[in-house]
């Protein structure tokens, strides 16, 4: 795992675990700690093996396990003191809602989705259920980066791509290849399977398509300069990985950035689609031998 | 006499004694004053940190006395912290106390070479 990628992903994790403590103690203490978990993490020389990661996790781990229960036993008592009974009763009735509320949607901090499509093949795949991390959705987003956003054309889907352009970008494709701002990217990521060249979604921008929808001609009608599109403020570009079979920003134009959900951060559970899902029973029947174990507990990236 | 305090708020105090410090800087400092022997996570000292604020032991300082973090180094999301002067009277005590502690652990020979 490459370093700056695992300081921030480990990062993120602890950002996560500091929803254990009391949201007094957060709100004063939690950007401080985030720093100094970053701190300490890259303060650990790289010359000094394997080893002193996992340990520091360990002990970071154990810290926050005792630090959070004793914090919130003591707000717990100023709670008890200045409440009353009625204190008590929010904090394990809180705990059970943010559960809930993670997986029907509405937690401030994580989400599940599932991965209907085969867009982001080979880093995601239909069928990924995938937890994405909702904090700080709108800050620290790189070229490359994984995102969910509101689908512009329909806002209750989220659609989960990889962003290509920042504000002030200039982007396009010729003969498959993205050149950004000059340069042709190198691409580990994008996959091509169709053996013709799109005249559209391959040499882009151009002539589009009658499928292109409204948001998409107003791309190309408004924001192109010498033949390349120019990202404007406050908006992404995206493309799915899965270049031959994506909709992406080539076809509906750019994401606000306030419309990005969050990052991908864990596929929890991966599996296979087939046809028979809906059928009663098919689901315990084929559980052990449809699940990619493979995806089970990766970092999509 | 004021009450007795905690190691981890007695060697946050020495901490900052000498200058105000950020976090990791306490966490370094602690680790050296104690041989590497206290080592505190994040969440034990900012637990600290926080009842040592409530408690008038410490104050943030609006002061960054580290210019070698430069901006996009994560340096707005540090704090720096000082002593208070009541926080000088507390941790003088303390060490006291300790002095005190130590007198008496001597004249009972409590350790096998009683130069120590």
């Amino acid at each position: 795992m490459n370093r700056s990628f695992s300081a921030s992903f480990f990062g993120h994790l602890y950002a996560l675990l500091l929803y254990a403590y009391p949201r007094e103690f957060r709100s004063r203490f939690s950007a401080e700690m985030q720093q100094n978990f970053q701190d300490r993490w890259r303060s650990i020389p790289n010359s000094s093996g394997l080893w002193p990661r996992p340990m520091f996790l360990l002990r970071i781990l154990g810290d926050w396990l005792v630090s959070s229960t004793t914090e919130r036993i003591i707000a717990m008592k100023v709670n008890l003191r200045n409440k009353g009974l009625r204190g008590m009763v929010r904090i394990p009735a809180m705990a059970l809602g943010a559960l809930v509320l993670c997986f029907l949607g509405g937690a401030p901090f994580l989400r599940a989705y599932v991965i209907p499509s085969g867009s982001m093949e080979n880093s995601l795949k239909a069928g990924d259920y995938l937890l994405v991390n909702k904090i700080g959705a709108a800050h620290e987003l790189n070229r490359g980066d994984i995102v969910a956003f509101h689908y512009p054309l329909d806002r209750g889907q989220t659609f989960v791509k990889r962003i290509i352009g920042l504000p002030g970008d200039r982007i396009r494709i010729a003969a498959k290849q993205v050149i950004r701002n000059g340069q042709t990217l190198t691409e580990s990521y994008a996959e091509h399977r169709a053996s013709y060249t799109g005249a559209f979604p391959d040499n882009f921008p151009s002539a589009p398509p009658s499928f292109v929808s409204e948001p998409g001609r107003e791309m190309l009608a408004h924001h192109v300069v010498n033949g390349e599109v120019v990202v404007p403020p406050d908006s992404l570009f995206v493309l799915g990985d899965n270049r031959d079979d994506s909709l992406d920003s080539r076809y509906w134009g750019f994401v606000p950035r306030s419309d990005v959900v969050g990052r991908p951060l864990l596929v929890y559970w991966s599996y296979q689609p087939s046809p028979d899902d809906g059928r009663p029973g098919a689901l315990p029947k084929h559980i052990f031998s449809k699940t990619r174990w493979d995806r089970v507990l990766t970092i999509p990236r | 006499m004021p009450e007795p305090l905690t190691p981890p708020v007695f060697h946050i105090l020495l901490a900052l004694v000498d200058e105000d410090r950020h976090g990791y800087g306490i966490m370094q400092d602690v680790a050296e004053q104690t041989g590497g022997k206290l080592q505190m996570g994040p969440g034990t000292l900012y637990g600290c940190v926080k009842r040592m604020l409530a408690a008038k032991l410490v104050e943030e300082s609006g002061e960054r006395p580290d210019p070698s973090l430069g901006p996009g180094s994560g340096e707005e999301r540090r704090r720096y912290y000082r002593i208070t002067s009541l926080g000088r009277k507390a941790a003088a005590a303390e060490t006291e106390r300790l002095a005190g502690a130590l007198k008496a652990a001597k004249s009972k020979r409590l350790l096998a070479r009683g130069d120590a």
